[in-house]
């Protein structure tokens, strides 16, 4: 668990990035810090791992001042991914993989296995091992640079635009499968960002910045549902809708299968509820349940039906159709605003 | 230290009874120099203009000088010896071959690293390649140009030392005379000249070599 | 001899072969000299340039100076320099060796400095998030990037010390400049012109074994170099 306790960090030519900032990020999640460029947030998250002393304030790490802390132990159980990538050129992939674990005195054979496991777990072929960084690619570049951060299994791990370097569609890649692992690893991220549709799919919570402060701090969904101000609103941009319908999953708005649309779902092919796998019937139709409400809603628009049917484990669960979008929207909102 | 001071001041009166004999020297270094120089200057400047135009010639012209650059000058100026014989003229024409190397590289280098975006351009608003080489490579290679003129002008001071052995003259017949003769103030009064000789030119072009490649960065900027 | 009298060319050429093969003691002897005086001022030099050349990374005001006199002291003619240290120094080896010094600091610790200070921020900025100490950063990242430029540096050095230390000979320090006085002295073309070949070949294959030993760094660094064909074998033989 991180804590930011009332911090402010001011550098030596009078310029403050950071003002009295306070939250904390919860064990095990990943926070995205997010915001226009100089607001602050690549200092916030540099006060981690000591590569910033605040100015003022206490950076709690595990219920610890961080400055009381050996910077260079705390380095080393911290996870550290930039955007440039810093990959050591002189070394093999191996070899920059296998940094932190050496600086620490891990025994060979355990280096070993955990570099071989960290290539795996990147998705890289395991030819890379030997090769030397200026062989790869960007995305199989940044691949390496996380595995390094990862290879000592380090309690946290910050990464500071990891995919900002990257082309579109490699940069999407990598999220999807960073999404993967994380789900696999049981690290606190901190991400940095200046990318509101990256934060939206990477982080658990998001901290939007401003300049040197945070404005909000709460989940993607609460952020685009309730945004706190003018400038969080300015900053989702003006499809604010189409970001909440991204990252609500199907499960959540869709009607019974037995409703109204039954006729439609149900038609005249008994095969229907294998569609989901492309068997017939439905092919190109059926949702997933963790297909996104967007995901839906351009089918729909694509497709001659008026409802779709959710398909889980060759069970139709459930079915979507325009109304159980706008029903759940108009409801969601009115009960949020009952509650606030 | 005192030893030194009192070998200095020793020197220095050398120098100053003796201020006839070296004024001719030092006009006889400056010549051996100055001529040298500028004949290399004349020569290596238009040469490698034209090299850096034919791919096939500025590789080889490129690695040859670099090598030849790594001949020592002692051996440059002695085999002038048997070649041409002794006195002034030889070690004028050695001091010439020497000085023309660096100069050449250069040229060639500095027209090379001009940034392939800035040519490309240069191209797209249609100018040939001559008003390229004259509007854009030539004035953007000219600080490179001229710092091989300053690397090679700095080396020349010193070369032209060794003159004396092939009967040259110049100031390496009072250091040299005066080390046979052990002679330290004769010594002294031309290994300082000569040191304070290289030390001024070398700033001096310095100064001018700072100018050029400021107004080159003007350049570049005005051209992006 | 031969029934026929030689052509000319034949005459020439057999000339210089001829005081090769009835010299080769003594101009092996000169070029063992001259390879020792220039080991020897490398074994002093370039620590000590590369030591320098560490140290003014850490403080900006103390690279320029270093960096100006190290020039100011390469643009003082050798011959001058030699001048200015025999009334201290006596004559003999000493003075040319610090001559030597002297010249070789300016390439070494500029190569080092823009060698250890070129190397990308983002490489060493990673090293410190990683936890690694400033020692072990210049020791593992910053020092093996720039060792093939310091090998660059050195390379120059040397080209240099090698060329000197011949003017050297004529303050009693030996070498092959030796030969090459005693023949001016002597009016001994053929003594001038094998000499000035020999040292040459010296200067030239030091600079050679240099620039491979430079390549090889690099392809131990995962450069993408053009290789030389004394690269590629001793690579070869090493892999």
């Amino acid at each position: 668990m991180i804590e930011f306790e009332n911090v402010t960090k001011t550098y030596s030519d009078g310029t403050t990035a950071i003002e009295n900032i306070s939250f904390s990020v919860e064990g095990g999640t990943t926070t995205v810090l997010v915001g226009p460029s100089g607001c602050g947030k690549t200092t916030t998250m540099k006060l981690v791992n000591r590569l910033e002393d605040p100015t003022d304030g206490v950076v709690y790490v595990d219920g610890t001042d961080n400055r009381d802390l050996d910077e260079i132990e705390l380095r080393r159980n911290t996870g550290y991914v930039i955007q440039e990538i810093g990959l050591f050129d002189h070394r093999t992939v191996g070899e920059n993989i296998a940094t932190v674990p050496e600086l620490v005195g891990w025994d060979d054979e355990r280096i070993d296995e955990r570099v071989a496991e960290l290539i795996d777990l990147m998705g890289l072929s395991r030819d890379f091992r030997d090769q030397y960084p200026m062989e790869l690619s960007g995305g199989q570049r940044q691949r390496v640079g996380v595995a390094r951060a990862l290879a000592a299994d380090p309690e946290v791990l910050l990464m500071d635009e990891p995919f900002g370097a990257l082309d579109p569609i490699t940069r999407e890649r990598l999220q999807n499968e960073f999404l993967d692992i994380q789900e696999r690893i049981d690290t606190t991220i901190l991400f940095v960002t200046h990318d509101i549709n990256e934060a939206l799919k990477m982080g658990d919570r998001i901290a939007i910045f401003d300049v040197g402060e945070v404005v909000q701090y709460d989940t993607p969904r609460e952020i685009l549902a309730n945004p706190k101000s003018e400038f969080v609103e300015d900053f989702i941009g003006e499809d604010r809708s189409f970001k909440q319908l991204d990252i609500t999953p199907v499960t959540e708005v869709m009607g019974p299968p037995d409703g109204e649309y039954a006729s439609v779902i149900d038609g005249s092919d008994t095969d229907a509820t294998t569609a989901a796998d492309g068997g017939s019937g439905y092919e190109g139709k059926a949702l997933a349940p963790d297909d996104s409400v967007k995901n839906a809603l351009d089918r729909l628009l694509r497709s001659d039906t008026p409802a779709l049917p959710v398909v889980e484990n060759g069970e139709v669960i459930g079915v979507v159709a325009d109304e159980h979008i706008r029903a759940s929207f108009g409801q969601r909102s009115d009960a949020q605003r009952g509650a606030a | 230290m005192a030893g030194a001071i009192g070998t200095f001041i020793a020197g220095m009166q050398y120098l100053f009874s003796n201020f006839s004999e070296f004024l001719s020297l030092l006009q006889r270094h400056l010549a051996l120099v100055f001529i040298s120089e500028g004949a290399a200057i004349l020569i290596a400047v238009p040469l490698g203009v034209i090299a850096a135009r034919y791919d096939r010639a500025k590789g080889p012209i490129l690695s040859i000088g670099n090598v030849a650059q790594t001949v020592p000058p002692l051996a440059v100026l002695a085999l002038a010896f048997p070649l041409l014989g002794l006195g002034y003229r030889p070690s004028v024409v050695a001091l010439f071959v020497y000085a023309l190397l660096p100069v050449l590289t250069n040229t060639i280098a500095g027209i090379e690293s001009v940034d392939e975006n800035t040519i490309d351009a240069a191209r797209g608003m249609g100018m040939t390649e001559n008003e390229r080489l004259r509007e854009i490579q030539l004035p953007l290679a000219l600080p490179v140009i001229f710092a091989g003129i300053r690397t090679s002008t700095v080396i020349n001071v010193g070369t032209a030392y060794l003159a004396f052995f092939i009967g040259g003259g110049g100031l390496g017949s009072w250091v040299i005379s005066g080390i046979n003769l052990f002679n330290m103030p004769q010594v002294m009064a031309g290994a300082v000249a000569g040191a304070l000789l290289a030390i001024t030119l070398d700033l001096g072009l310095a100064a001018v070599e700072g100018r050029l490649s400021d107004s080159g960065v003007e350049m570049t900027q005005s051209v992006a | 001899m031969l029934s026929s009298p030689p052509s000319a060319p034949l005459e020439f050429a057999s000339s210089y072969v001829q005081y090769v093969v009835e010299n080769a003691g003594e101009l092996i002897e000169l070029l063992i000299e001259h390879a020792l005086i220039t080991a020897q001022t490398v074994a002093i030099a370039a620590p000590l340039a590369v030591t320098l050349g560490v140290a003014i990374t850490y403080n900006d005001r103390a690279a320029t100076v270093v960096l100006w006199l190290a020039g100011i002291a390469m643009t003082i003619p050798s011959l001058a320099l030699f001048g200015l240290l025999v009334p201290f120094l006596g004559i003999g080896a000493p003075p040319v060796i610090f001559t030597l010094i002297l010249y070789s600091q300016l390439p070494v610790i500029r190569n080092t400095y823009v060698g250890l200070t070129g190397v990308d921020e983002a490489i060493t900025e990673a090293g410190r998030g990683l936890g690694m100490t400033q020692r072990q950063r210049l020791r593992n990242i910053q020092i093996p990037i720039a060792l093939p430029i310091i090998l660059a540096g050195l390379r120059n050095a040397v080209v240099i010390i090698v060329g000197v230390a011949a003017v050297g000979a004529f303050i009693g320090a030996g070498g092959l400049g030796e030969l090459i006085f005693s023949g001016i002295r002597e009016g001994d073309t053929v003594a001038i012109v094998v000499a000035t070949i020999v040292v040459s070949l010296l200067a030239l294959a030091a600079d050679y074994t240099l620039a491979t030993v430079e390549q090889l760094l690099r392809l131990r660094n995962g450069d993408d170099i053009e290789r030389k064909v004394s690269t590629r074998l001793v690579w070869r033989a090493l892999a």
